[in-house]
């Protein structure tokens, strides 16, 4: 039965769930809690206990409303659309508190990162490149985050924020080449 | 940026393995001519392989969450009983709202163009119709008299009364002239007469005929028809152009009368 389940689409295991599936929920949590989770400290800060909240949050609705997933679409750009429905109610919050920062004003590395950048590996840059993902806007940084981290096609991006596919291609390069602007200490790795 | 619609993952991969050379002169013009230098492309190329290294990274929650929106789940099962889907909901609102709008087609009240007949008419109308369209075969006056006389035959049978035919054969009453009667013979006549008239009612309205009456059964016809001209003069009959009928007609009107009422 295990075997079998875990061969299921997401879709049918919707279903299932919406026929009240208990080993179905079950399944669908162990196929996207560590994605999300990763999505929503991504987007929210770096803040576990704000990025668990979010993913309890998201599997409840699934949990006491499944029907309002369409099953006749696909369920990956749609459970991505929630949890990026959810990151901008916290935007919203957050805005409130001042804690959003634009890309304009992301913070420049020190000099002092920037004398030792010969002796830094890709592990550094990553944590760098962290910081500066942090202050990037919305929708760039979900579109980013979106294609690079969670792998989605850039036909599911352009359905997770309703806009076409040409849109998400201009929104990706602008990030990329802003992102790149702010870590220009960093381009010999790639010799 | 409208220039980079055609950055495809194609694209997306010469930069990642830093193939700059693979490019193709249209792109590289088209890079160019965006202000994009080598510099900055490798620049580009270092986010995107150190990107490579931090995807792989998964954060696991707690698995406390985990039990928690089991139970969760499993609670708002027992709480729900019967699951009324929003689908289902709809179709069923849907299929009611469908019914009653092919009643309200059927019968609109606001219509005032539309007569309302009562079902006994509506039914009558069909009846008629159908026998317009299915004549019933034509039978001779003669042919009539005759099942008459059957049927009074076997009354005379039954009740041991004289035949009718014997009656019809006796002569015709004498006709006399106003002038040359007596107050007692006009008297009789008048008398005669008036019987006849009720004999005339009797066979309209479908009472047996008495032996005295069936004396005049040869000018049963005629003493009907001048009845019902009288009584269509008096105005009983509610059709203004039909002020007479002829014997012939007399079972369809009486099967008509039975059928309504």
């Amino acid at each position: 039965m295990s075997l079998e389940i875990k061969q299921i689409s997401d879709e049918i295991l919707m279903e299932l769930i919406i026929a009240r599936d208990k080993n179905a929920f079950a399944e669908l949590y162990d196929r996207y809690s560590g994605r999300l989770m990763s999505y929503f400290m991504r987007m929210l800060w770096n803040d576990r206990n704000l990025a668990e909240d979010c993913l309890q949050e998201l599997f409840m609705k699934i949990a006491r409303q499944p029907e309002l997933f369409d099953v006749t679409r696909v369920f990956r750009p749609w459970v991505y659309a929630v949890a990026n429905n959810l990151c901008k109610m916290e935007y919203r919050k957050s805005s409130r508190k001042g804690h959003s920062v634009s890309l304009d004003n992301a913070p420049e590395l020190s000099d002092n990162s920037q004398k030792i950048t010969e002796q830094v590996d890709r592990k550094a840059f990553s944590k760098k490149l962290k910081e500066v993902l942090e202050s990037i806007k919305e929708p760039h940084k979900s579109t980013f985050t979106l294609r690079y981290f969670d792998e989605l096609s850039l036909k599911e991006i352009a359905e997770i924020h309703a806009c076409s596919e040409g849109t998400v291609k201009s929104r990706l390069f602008y990030t990329l080449r802003n992102i790149a602007s702010k870590l220009p200490q960093f381009k010999h790795l790639t010799s | 940026m409208k220039s980079f619609d055609k950055f495809s993952e194609d694209f997306e991969n010469k930069i990642l393995e830093g193939e700059f050379d693979k490019l193709s002169a249209e792109e590289l013009k088209q890079l160019e001519a965006e202000g994009i230098t080598k510099d900055e492309l490798s620049e580009i190329k270092a986010v995107l392989l150190a990107l490579k290294e931090i995807e792989n990274e998964e954060i696991k929650p707690s698995n406390s969450l985990r039990d928690e929106l089991l139970n969760a789940f499993e609670e708002d099962k027992s709480k729900r009983g019967i699951i009324i889907s929003w689908p289902f909901l709809l179709s069923t609102v849907a299929s009611i709202a469908a019914l009653l709008i092919f009643v309200f087609y059927l019968y609109n009240p606001f219509d005032r163009n539309m007569e309302m007949k009562p079902v006994v008419v509506q039914q009558m109308e069909i009846k008629t119709e159908i026998k317009n369209q299915n004549p019933s075969p034509i039978i001779s006056e003669e042919e009539l008299i005759s099942e008459v006389d059957e049927i009074d035959n076997t009354e005379i049978q039954e009740h041991n009364i004289i035949s009718p035919s014997v009656l019809k054969d006796s002569p015709p009453p004498a006709v006399v002239e106003d002038a040359d009667l007596s107050p007692r013979e006009k008297r009789m006549v008048e008398s005669q007469i008036h019987a006849e008239e009720n004999i005339s009612e009797d066979i309209i309205m479908g009472n047996s005929i008495s032996p005295q009456a069936n004396s005049m059964s040869s000018k049963m016809e005629s003493i009907s028809l001048s009845s019902v001209k009288e009584e269509a003069k008096k105005g009983k009959f509610k059709d203004p152009i039909k002020t007479s009928m002829s014997l012939s007609q007399l079972p369809n009107t009486i099967n008509n009368l039975i059928t309504i009422y």
